[in-house]
């Protein structure tokens, strides 16, 4: 096995490694309802992973999708009366719509990604703000609603249901369908893309709606965990996201990678924050050392790059 | 003449007012295999856009299979029956063989893919076009000329009828041209009409039926291949005597100027010793990847960990970083101009003087009138046109980039400059212009290394030309020895 090939397990590695160093610090660290617990929790991060992983694999990023769970949480909040389906319908277009908004601007007017969506989450993260009055929602949260977050499957917290469910459908999308296969081809050249025929615009557009559309989901998802539409949440998510898709082994360049990584990468941060809990390590700390993974990450994978590159001379 | 499937009729095509072809009328026949030659700049590359669909003729006709046609993309013209493999491979390198052949045609059962269907197709596909590769590998694990096949092979099943293929045979060595020649066998026993475009005329006399020739844009003559022969066809694609389009270096030769011995890159370079003398072009030839450009890189201190001996004029040379290599004496115009040389967004004058700042200093300050006064000379002596040292560079036709790029190494003393493909990309009049100015050079003392993938232009210009082939120089040929037959036959050399 070749260097490269070698260290496309490391992520895996990397993780079964945290997971044997949690279990020798934490006698609670391997027990049923730690792993649930640590899964559950992991079920917003997991619906924007797996959209920011098919946009990242066009080659592109979307800033927005933490604004954009601000947004359906509160509007989420304030729709109770349409009954558990009804915001289901309403948070699922508000993110099909955003999603749109993001593919057409950086499509049709030629905008970075970066640019388009840097934008867009500034706008939606003050559209929730002005929307409740930069207050939260309080006390309209339905038993039904509340259910979504807070329930369970034969034992098995729901949210953490969720995180399975939406890796494998993402794994279908990427894997199983066309669709799947011109993301890929999208983001390893777009004028190559465009010469075989592959419709890169309308790839890009949808894959934007995917993104919107989870992101919208995770918002619904928080107000039902915490009880009230908070306009204040959501906040850096994207950042975790790409940090997730990085971490699993995903070029941020496009066309690279793939969706079971996301999901080794999400249980890497997991198991990383839930240790930090049990051994008691003040939050504030957390953020760092997930910017220290991150580091460590965006190293192995410049060092897989040059040795690639390097082989690719030899040859 | 048997049936028509290709007719062009009046064929223009014009970039602002400059036309890049112009009347262009050639029949071309089913089954016929269609060489088209010329010098860069001759229209080639867009005549093949007009046909392949990248570009829209200003004027005329495309006629296909007696039917006018108006391809507005490539993907159109394959559609139709017209296939075109560009000198880049198109590729995603990321994806399987298979996923290649058919991506954007992916067989599929309701919204699913049809994994095993996919790679059954594209393996017998490969098998029938008797091609030995493994659907199931990535492209990036395969080597340029098997991923030219799979490209044929994708042209195979969108049922071309027509296959144009852009300088295929270049970097490929003398295996990957056998197969690529018996594939090409292959279509041609499934009469699949191919226009072929390659500077290597010794192929173009073993394959083809009939030749075109372009030149400066236009259509100079069709004929039967058994009508002519290398030398007559070069003269038609130049348009001129030989010595009419190159400058003779008449300087005297001088004293030895760099000399150097057993250099070694791992893996790279392999005992390389070679001398430059004062007032000489050297000439440097090989495929791609034969370590003609490494050396190079070596000379300006961009490649660490080489051993060797090296002397410039007469003191020990180490080079260690291009800022040092630039004050021991080396100037160097690189390969690719947009993304190594040209800061593309500055002007004229600042990507001149951009490297003898410091002469142009008054109390630690760049003097604007100093710097400019210079680069009005210069652009003056060169012929940069337009003579705007304001205008920023990327404006500038590649020929006036070239040329810009150039002066930039006459605003100081140099010992020996380096220049890697001159003329790339830059048009048959500009040319001719960047040969003067490169022969002028001479007279000021310098001495030149000259890379270059063009052979003619090497055997025009250099006084003495070097061969590299697996990162050893494996021949040496004076002026009046070398020609295009041994400089490939030593280019093509297998070094274990």
């Amino acid at each position: 096995m070749n260097m490269a090939k070698w260290r496309s397990y490391l992520p895996l590695a990397t993780l079964i490694l945290l997971m044997i160093v949690g279990s020798l610090l934490s006698d609670k660290f391997l027990t049923y309802a730690n792993l649930m617990n640590l899964l559950q929790y992991s079920a917003e991060s997991a619906l924007i992973a797996v959209g920011m992983t098919l946009v990242i694999l066009t080659g592109g990023i979307d800033l927005s999708v933490g604004s954009v769970v601000a947004l359906t949480a509160v509007v989420s909040a304030n729709t109770q009366h349409l009954g558990v389906w009804g915001i289901l319908a309403v948070v699922i277009l508000i993110g099909a719509l955003v999603g749109a908004l993001n593919g057409v601007v950086l499509t049709k007017f030629r905008v970075e990604p970066f640019m388009a969506t840097l934008a867009t989450m500034a706008i939606f993260r003050a559209v929730a703000l002005w929307y409740t009055n930069g207050g939260p929602i309080i006390g309209t949260v339905t038993p039904a609603f509340s259910n979504i977050a807070n329930g369970s499957l034969l034992g098995i917290p729901l949210p953490a249901v969720y995180v399975v469910v939406v890796f494998i459908l993402g794994y279908f999308v990427l894997n199983r369908t066309p669709f799947g296969r011109h993301v890929l081809a999208v983001g390893g050249g777009e004028e190559t893309s465009r010469l075989f025929g592959i419709k890169v615009e309308r790839v890009k557009v949808i894959v934007y709606i995917i993104s919107g559309v989870l992101a919208a989901l995770a918002g619904l998802l928080i107000t039902s965990r915490i009880g009230m539409g908070e306009p204040r949440s959501g906040f850096q998510f994207e950042l975790v996201a790409i940090a997730v898709v990085i971490v699993g082994g995903t070029s941020l360049t496009g066309g690279r990678g793939t969706i079971g990584g996301s999901f080794i990468g999400l249980l890497i941060f997991a198991v990383v924050m839930n240790i930090m809990n049990l051994l008691n390590i003040s939050s504030f700390v957390q953020p760092i050392v997930r910017g220290l993974i991150i580091i460590l990450a965006a190293l192995a994978i410049s060092r897989m790059v040059k040795s690639k590159s390097a082989a690719a001379e030899a040859s | 003449m048997d049936n028509v499937i290709l007719k062009l009729d009046g064929i223009s095509k014009q970039f602002g007012n400059h036309y890049a072809l112009k009347d262009i009328n050639v029949n071309i026949s089913e089954g016929e295999f269609h060489a088209i030659v010329g010098e860069n700049g001759a229209g080639k590359s867009t005549l093949i856009k007009i046909l392949s669909g990248v570009h829209l003729p200003s004027e005329g006709n495309v006629h296909f299979k007696g039917q006018s046609v108006k391809f507005l993309s490539p993907y159109m013209a394959q559609k139709s029956g017209v296939s075109t493999l560009f000198q880049e491979i198109q590729e995603i390198p990321a994806l399987s063989v298979a996923e290649n052949i058919y991506l954007g045609r992916e067989p599929q059962k309701g919204s699913l893919l049809q994994w095993k269907t996919l790679y059954k197709e594209a393996g017998e596909l490969l098998n029938n076009l008797d091609i030995k590769i493994d659907p199931y590998k990535k492209m990036e694990e395969l080597s340029i000329s098997e991923r030219k096949m799979v490209e044929i092979a994708r042209a195979v099943s969108f049922n071309a009828e027509l296959l144009i293929m852009d300088e295929p045979s270049a970097n490929l060595n003398e295996d990957e041209l056998a197969v690529l020649f018996k594939t090409i066998a292959e279509l041609r026993k499934r009469k699949v009409t191919i226009i072929y475009i390659s500077h290597r005329l010794r192929e173009i006399f073993a394959m083809a039926d009939r030749v075109t020739v372009l030149r400066d844009g236009q259509h100079v003559k069709t004929m039967d291949i058994k009508d002519t022969d290398e030398a007559r066809l070069v003269q038609l694609m130049i348009g001129r005597e030989l010595n009419e389009y190159y400058p003779v270096n008449t300087e005297q030769i001088g004293a030895k100027v760099l000399e150097i011995s057993d250099l070694n890159v791992p893996e790279l370079l392999h005992n390389v010793s070679l001398s430059l003398n004062k007032r000489e072009i050297l000439g440097i030839a090989g495929l791609a990847g034969s370590g003609g450009n490494i050396l190079t890189k070596v000379l300006f201190g961009l490649v660490k960990g080489y051993s060797g001996k090296m002397v410039l004029d007469g003191k020990p040379f180490v080079p260690r970083n291009p800022r040092q290599c630039i004050a021991d004496g080396i100037a160097f115009v690189p390969e690719d101009r947009k993304t190594q040389g040209l800061f593309l967004n500055l002007s004229v004058r600042t990507n001149m003087s951009i490297t003898s700042l410091r002469k142009f200093r008054t109390f630690g300050l760049i003097s604007e009138p100093k710097e400019s006064r210079q680069a009005n000379e210069l652009v003056q002596q060169l012929s940069v046109r337009p003579k705007n040292i304001k205008a920023p560079i990327r404006s500038l036709s590649g020929g006036n980039q070239q040329k810009a790029l150039i002066g930039r190494w006459l605003l100081d003393k140099y010992k020996i400059l380096i220049l890697e493909e001159p003329t790339r990309g830059v048009d048959v009049g500009a040319k001719m212009e960047i040969y003067q100015e490169i022969n002028k050079l001479l007279s000021q003392g310098l001495s030149l290394i000259m890379v270059s993938s063009e052979l003619p232009e090497l055997l025009g210009m250099c006084d003495r030309i070097l061969v590299f082939s697996g990162g050893t120089i494996t021949g040496e040929l004076q002026r009046d020895e070398a020609s295009e037959e041994k400089i490939m036959e030593y280019a093509l050399q297998e070094v274990k």
